[in-house]
């Protein structure tokens, strides 16, 4: 209700402009309130041209599908057209009512029109009469003029009084009508209408979110204005949005569609890598960061959680929709000014902007890989005037942003999606693991090879399933035909000699099978996890490989054999030696010899392999197989495993690890000569000459002093009886054993000797090791 | 049960229906801007009402809209799927033929 000014009227009469105040107009304006019922009309009519609100779909869908489903999506359908239709009813009853009110209070401000014009008319009689100077009459005048402004007053009181029982009423209306929304939806009254609706149409919390944030994304996105001009500083309303709800994010990545997406982190990439206004450059980072987890928010399926199941599965098929629709931009090309990338390099500029602002958060194993798809898929890399995107330190300044190297870093944040990722299949039937050690981009090698060897170092680390399923893909891996790239190798070299070493018994085991296997499982033990191997020509290449490492081509005294192989040949020579050990003791002569056999085939093998990758690098020099031969044998010669076997075999004496790691040198100086044809390799060979004597000494004093350490003879042979009744020097210590040869005087190691003339294993396994060594040797050549 | 399915259609029908989302939605917003002017030209209880009923309105307007769009999504999965399975099973009968 409009009060009236309190300002008293005075004799002399109002001014026009003084009656808005002394009669004023009733709130409201009908200009205001037709328009806005006349909008309400317009929405009532358009609503109805939506698809929902017809017969329309109920009928297509009853054409084009029968069944159970069918049944429910047109009753869903129905029912959500008939709510349409009570709303726009309900609207159009609310316009109506607006409507009223708005002739009303036009009536009301006519009314009040009417009463100005009439205080007008008294107000000018009144004047007149104060004019015609006779005092009675003015009095009169006085009086009528007082009078008339009072009831006129009083018609005004009753004219706003009115208007606002219209104003009351027509709240009244409005509020039923809202009420009989309510009760058309079958639902109490005093119920809100969302609820109301919500009771009668199938609708999820998550589709209702989802339509929010549809919402929520157009309406920044008509802030940020159109897409192709957008730049950083435009882009800044979307930084409102939350790319970890999973909606959201996919309403965003669904608003801007791949190609804009594209265009959008390429434009922000360069202002964040190469913009000198610091402020700029991080809202760039901010924007791609918000884009990256978008991203690996929309294709988690973890984020998606909370949501029923209803809503999961919608998100599932969005997931696979969207993945295909990313996979199938790889070789796109996306240019803003002079600088381009590809799609996978969108990607990969996507994953290491989530990465660093989220460590934690990994790629799904969808997008991991699509990632891989599309690393792979994006063919070599075309030579280009256009500058790179910034890749971030980078060993080499022309390399570029790897997608490949970016998902095997993102990977870090969740090791069992790594191992899940890199573990699984791919069309060609190898692992994902086996492609990436296989495979090669320009300017890209070295950050897979390092990015990858980070990751294996974690996932190989442990002692369970997985990590030895992972060792034994990775080894398979480095065990194919076709050799990876160097950067691969020397990152991947360590990790693999270490493994290999880890399990030395598979490699035994692989190096005397005859027939290959696939390799690439982990296989379980009494003792715990153990690894299969691929066939003797994939390990050969493998150890090939790994001696290769660190040897300095024609260099003379340059570098010994790199550490992996050192400590690939110690940790096999102790397992193998662990086992004869154990084999020496047992009563079986069958098992002493087989073990023999087996430890000597197997060093004979490696040594050989492992000389032959020695030499091979001195391959197309000018040196002669003389030369070739003493450079081998001087970088062999320096090799120590006195470290690695004592370690390994701790409960050897120093005295036979000092024997072992001598014979492995001496073994390798002999496997030279297996390799290169030389006369004196054919003298050593052969046992003649100062290197074949010093081979069979060699062997000789190291079976002898292992058989001495662990093995076993009848009683009518103790050693300490036969010096007593013989009359011999003793050669025994405390504990009955015979002393390691070295320590030997010349009388007793010639009294050991008549012992051992009659003892089997001091005659027969020297000539086993010898032999089998040689077998270990002619394998290793008929495998490479 | 009998099923009857042609999967274009429905996917068809799901991308009509996809823009019913944003139409609703749109009307929503005209729907409380124009309860906006309404309530600045009408007294003081009618401007309340006002500004309670197209809220209101347009709160359901928006939850059809929603409800639309789960419908396509719903339509344009089935059809797709339908389809799939469709296409699988010409697949196999060629094999088999062949």
């Amino acid at each position: 209700m409009v009060t009236r000014s309190s300002a008293p009227s005075t004799p002399g009469g109002c001014s026009v402009a003084d009656l808005t105040s002394v009669l004023p107009h009733p709130q409201g304006s009908p200009e205001q309130l037709r328009e806005a019922a006349r909008t309400w009309g317009l929405v009532a009519a358009g609503a109805g041209s939506a698809r929902i609100a017809g017969p329309g779909v109920p009928a297509v869908l009853g054409r084009v599908w029968a069944g159970e489903a069918a049944d429910a999506a047109v009753s869903e359908a129905a029912a959500a057209g008939r709510a349409l239709s009570s709303v726009t009813d309900c609207l159009g009853r609310v316009a109506g009512i607006v409507l009223g009110h708005a002739d009303e209070t036009a009536a009301a401000r006519s009314a009040v029109d009417r009463l100005r014009e009439r205080w007008r008319a008294g107000e000018l009689a009144h004047r007149s009469a104060q004019r015609a100077g006779d005092v009675a009459a003015l009095v009169d005048a006085d009086r009528a003029w007082a009078t008339m402004q009072r009831r006129l007053r009083d018609e005004h009181t009753a004219v706003l009084r009115q208007q606002g029982v219209a104003d009351a009423r027509t709240a009244a209306a409005l509020g039923a009508t809202i009420d009989g929304l309510v009760a058309s939806c079958g639902s109490r009254p005093g119920t809100p209408v969302v609820d109301a609706l919500l009771g009668g149409l199938s609708l999820t919390d998550g589709a209702r979110r989802s339509s929010a944030a549809r919402a929520q994304v157009e309406a920044l996105l008509l802030r940020v204005g159109p897409l192709r001009e957008a730049g950083v500083r435009s882009l800044a309303p979307l930084l409102d949005l939350d790319p970890d709800d999973p909606l959201v994010a996919q309403a965003l990545l669904d608003a801007l569609g791949p190609e804009a997406l594209a265009m959008l982190v390429t434009r922000i990439e360069v202002v964040r890598s190469g913009s000198p206004d610091p402020t700029a450059r991080a809202d760039a980072t901010r924007l791609l960061t918000l884009l990256g987890v978008a991203l690996l928010t929309a294709t988690d399926p973890r984020a998606a959680s909370g949501l029923s199941p209803a809503d999961q599965q919608r998100l599932v098929q969005w997931r696979a929709r969207s993945l295909t629709t990313l996979a199938g931009t790889a070789r796109r090309r996306y240019s803003v000014g002079v600088s381009e990338v590809r799609g996978a390099d969108v990607l990969a500029l996507l994953l290491r902007a989530a990465r660093t602002s989220r460590p934690g958060l990994p790629p799904s194993l969808g997008l991991a890989l699509t990632a891989l798809g599309m690393a792979t898929d994006d063919g070599p890399a075309t030579p280009t005037s256009a500058p790179a995107i910034d890749v971030g330190p980078a060993v080499d300044p022309s390399a570029r942003i790897d997608l490949l190297s970016e998902l095997l870093c993102s990977l870090r944040a969740d090791y069992t999606r790594a191992n899940e990722v890199l573990l699984a299949p791919t069309a060609s039937s190898r692992s994902v693991l086996q492609m990436i050690v296989a495979s090669s981009r320009a300017g890209a090698d070295a950050q897979r090879a390092q990015a990858l060897r980070e990751l294996l170092d974690v996932l190989t680390a442990g002692e369970d399933e997985s990590a030895a399923r992972t060792s034994a893909e990775l080894l398979t891996a480095l065990c194919a035909a076709a050799p990876p790239t160097r950067a691969m190798l020397e990152a991947l070299v360590p990790l693999s000699a270490e493994l290999l070493g880890r399990f030395a018994d598979q490699l035994g085991v692989t190096l005397l099978r005859p027939d290959g296997s696939p390799g690439g499982a982990a296989v379980p033990t009494a003792s715990g996890w153990t690894v299969s191997l691929p066939d003797r020509a994939g390990v050969l290449r493998l150890v090939e490989r790994i001696a290769a490492g660190g040897v300095q081509p024609g260099v003379v005294g340059s570098e010994p054999l790199g550490e992996p192989m050192v400590t690939l040949l110690g940790r096999l020579t102790a397992a193998e030696t662990a086992r004869l050990s154990t084999a020496m003791a047992a009563a079986d002569p069958l098992a002493r010899s087989a073990a023999v056999r087996r430890f000597a085939q197997i060093i004979g093998f490696v040594t050989v392999v492992t000389a032959r990758a020695v030499i091979a690098v001195h391959a197309g020099s000018d040196l002669s197989n003389a030369q070739r031969a003493e450079l081998a044998k001087q970088l062999l010669g320096s090799v120590n495993l006195a470290a690695v076997l004592g370690k390994a075999l701790p409960h050897l004496p120093t005295k036979i690890v000092g024997l072992l790691s001598g014979f492995i040198v001496t073994q390798l100086g002999t496997a030279v000569d297996a390799v290169l044809p030389t006369d004196a390799a054919s003298r050593a060979r052969s046992g003649l000459g100062s290197d074949g004597e010093r081979r069979v000494e060699a062997a000789r004093t190291l079976v002898w002093d292992l058989a001495s350490r662990f093995g076993s003879w009848p009683a009518t042979a103790d050693p300490t009886a036969w010096a007593h009744a013989n009359g011999t020097a003793r050669f025994t210590g405390a504990d009955g054993r015979p002393l390691p040869w070295g320590e030997l005087s010349p009388t007793q190691r010639e009294a050991m000797a008549q012992w051992a003339a009659g003892v089997p294993e001091y005659q027969n396994l020297v000539g086993q090791l010898l032999t089998s060594l040689g077998e270990g040797e002619r394998m290793a050549g008929r495998a490479g | 049960m009998r099923m009857i399915v042609e999967p274009d259609e429905l996917v068809a029908a799901a991308g009509r229906l996809a823009d019913d989302g944003d139409l609703l939605r749109r009307l929503a917003d005209v729907v409380e801007s124009a309860g906006r002017v309404g309530s600045v030209g009408s007294g003081p209880e009618t401007a309340r009402a006002i500004g309670s009923a197209t809220a209101t309105l347009g709160d359901a307007l928006r939850v059809l809209g929603a409800a639309a769009e789960a419908l396509s999504d719903g339509l344009g999965m089935g059809g797709r799927a339908y389809g799939d399975a469709e296409q699988r099973a010409i697949d196999a009968g060629r094999v088999f033929r062949g």
